[in-house]
């Protein structure tokens, strides 16, 4: 998923939207993750949900754990200017569904994203093995 | 059983929270108001699903 936003970031900025991601993972780690992968830190914005209330709030506490494991749902949402919810997709599957990702870029009225399937620069395999 | 969370709706505020940005922290509201649309994406942590 990062590989494919930060690929797409500038598509997302030229339609006049922002993205902001949100994680549980202290923002240190998510640098560390973004060094790792890609060698220098994410576009986007980061919000680190460390202690799970943003995921409270926005329902997005799983009740039963993910087979990978957690317990954070990965989730969409689109705002408008006033910051309501104009659209929101709670699982949703951008990270495994080409047209799932693709969602994200019609309801900003932009070009196609050119969505990923991999970790960062390496593909999957590279990355678990190291 | 737990019940699941209830996501908020279609149509009503997002609940605010605050974002680090180049300009200085921000409320939710306040940098959706910078921008036609913002987008909000979630995802677990890393070391569960590393994309």
């Amino acid at each position: 998923m990062a590989a494919s936003l930060k690929q797409d970031y500038a598509k997302i900025l030229k339609a006049g939207a922002n993205l902001v991601m949100i994680s549980p993972d202290p923002l240190e780690e998510h640098r560390r993750y973004a060094l790792a992968l890609f060698g220098g830190e994410l576009p986007y914005l980061y919000v680190s949900d460390s202690d799970l209330d943003i995921a409270r709030r926005y329902g997005l506490i799983r009740t039963k754990e993910h087979p990978h494991g957690g317990f954070y749902y990965r989730s969409l949402w689109i705002l408008s200017r006033d910051a309501r919810i104009a659209y929101r997709s709670v699982p949703w599957e951008g990270n495994a569904r080409v047209e799932e990702y693709q969602v994200l870029f019609k309801l900003i009225d932009s070009e196609p994203g050119e969505w990923r399937a991999t970790c960062g620069l390496r593909p999957p395999e590279q990355l678990h093995a190291s | 059983m737990v019940a699941k969370p209830k996501a908020p709706r279609v149509g009503v505020k997002a609940p605010e929270f605050l974002i680090e940005t180049a300009d200085g922290r921000l409320l939710l509201h306040q940098l959706a108001a910078r921008h036609e649309k913002l987008i909000l994406t979630t995802q677990d942590s890393y070391r569960y699903h590393p994309n």
